[in-house]
């Protein structure tokens, strides 16, 4: 039996998923520990 | 019929999020999204303080200034960051030469040691300066209680593919500097973090530096609240009625601080031309004297009472000397002239034994002069 021909996803469902995928990754490079520091600077 | 097949998992679904990511990072980075924070003076906490601090610099770097055929580009910490504010500088230049069109950056942050400088000086192209001042005392050559070779401001702003003169702690911070390097909202992430923080929960009394100050009391008023910048202006003018070393001891708390009163380095012997700081040293100015040939290097003032302190209550007696020898031996590597700053304001010009007054001490003044002879030189 011929398989059916698989249908691609619409532009309108990559779009938005791509745009999901962005700015879950902007949003976990922001919010991601790292960048914090003990100052030690006391002297002023 | 089968159902259509899920973008996630298609390739262009990722081509187009590695797309639109880039727009995201650059609607961030280069916009004032991220950079529209002018009221950097903060008072509360060390964390935002160097936070904006150091987001200061960075905006100076990365986010378009005012266009100048000359620009001078000022490295150092606190002891040029209060004196050498941009204002005060390109007035005194102006001054002394009403045609020049100049833009000052200073790019200097409370605690930063030499370390911290070298980083800084990595984003210089960015500038293009004809000169940079690197505004050092020897002090700023060690590590001491008061802040290491890198602080946590450098760290903020360390880019670059080949490791600097003091090596990342593991492979972890070398990976790090990699993606700051190539990936702008990586490396402002802890800027933007703090910008979305503030938009939340603002700071109203976070504000901008003054560009004038008439008196030292103007300067009292502004730093302090105004019960104790009335107390400070006190006891500042009971020590101008007296000025001893006892006096001015008094001015500052009347015993020496939890941290004393000047940076508490160690003997001079053991500061050499193989100490991490000097290697610093030797590769900022390698790198200034590459791209701004003019630049120089200023020993910032000291203050002359410390020359009564002869049993060494309030400093190390030599480590100066000893550092300012050493600093010398680095910048003539590199033909760097030094300019030796150490003595070029009395005690009334001082806040404290090391920080000159804005503005009214007049060292803009003096630094003007110097930065129209390297650019006439």
């Amino acid at each position: 039996m011929p398989s059916t021909p698989e249908i691609p996803p619409s532009a309108g469902a990559i779009l938005l998923r791509a745009l999901l995928y962005a700015l879950a990754i902007a949003a976990l490079v922001v919010f991601a520990p790292g960048n914090e520091h003990v100052f030690i600077y006391q002297g002023f | 019929m089968r159902p259509p097949a899920p973008a996630a998992a298609s390739p262009v679904t990722w081509l187009l999020a590695i797309v639109l990511l880039a727009g995201i990072d650059a609607a961030v980075t280069r916009t004032s999204l991220l950079w529209g924070k002018t009221s950097t003076w903060v008072k509360s906490g060390i964390e935002r303080v160097y936070v904006w601090q150091t987001y200061d610099v960075a905006r100076k770097l990365y986010y378009p200034r005012r266009r100048a055929a000359v620009r001078v580009v000022l490295l150092g910490n606190s002891r040029i960051w209060f004196p050498a504010r941009q204002p005060f500088v390109e007035r005194a230049l102006h001054r002394l030469d009403p045609r020049l069109d100049v833009r000052v950056d200073n790019l200097a942050i409370f605690g930063a040691h030499v370390g911290d400088m070298e980083i800084i000086s990595r984003h210089l192209d960015r500038v293009k300066p004809q000169v940079v001042v690197v505004a050092l005392g020897p002090a700023d050559l060690v590590p001491t209680s008061w802040g290491k070779i890198v602080n946590a401001t450098g760290e903020l702003l360390d880019v670059g593919w080949r490791d600097g003169p003091i090596p990342p702690a593991n492979e972890t911070a070398r990976v790090n500097r990699w993606l700051k390097t190539v990936w702008p909202l990586y490396c402002f992430r802890r800027f933007v973090r703090q910008r979305i923080e503030d938009g939340l929960f603002p700071y109203p009394e976070d504000t901008e530096f003054p560009d004038h100050f008439a008196s030292r009391q103007d300067y009292f008023d502004f730093v302090n609240d105004k019960k104790r910048a009335a107390m400070v202006g006190d006891l500042y003018a009971a020590w101008r009625r007296h000025p001893t070393l006892a006096g001015f001891v008094d001015f500052l708390g009347g015993k020496k601080g939890r941290f004393g009163f000047t940076e508490p380095v160690p003997p001079p012997e053991t500061l050499t031309l193989h100490s991490p700081g000097v290697l610093a040293l030797d590769r900022l100015l390698a790198r200034v004297s590459r791209q701004a040939p003019d630049s120089f290097v200023l020993l910032m003032p000291e203050n002359p009472l410390l020359d009564d302190d002869t049993e060494g209550l309030y400093h190390r007696i030599g480590f100066s000397d000893h550092g300012a020898e050493l600093i010398r031996r680095v910048a003539a590597r590199y033909h760097v002239r030094v300019v030796d700053g150490r003595h070029w304001m009395p005690a009334d010009r001082f806040v404290d034994f090391v920080h000159v007054f804005p503005d009214v001490s007049g060292f803009q003044d003096l630094l003007a002069k110097e930065i129209l002879h390297a650019l006439h030189s």
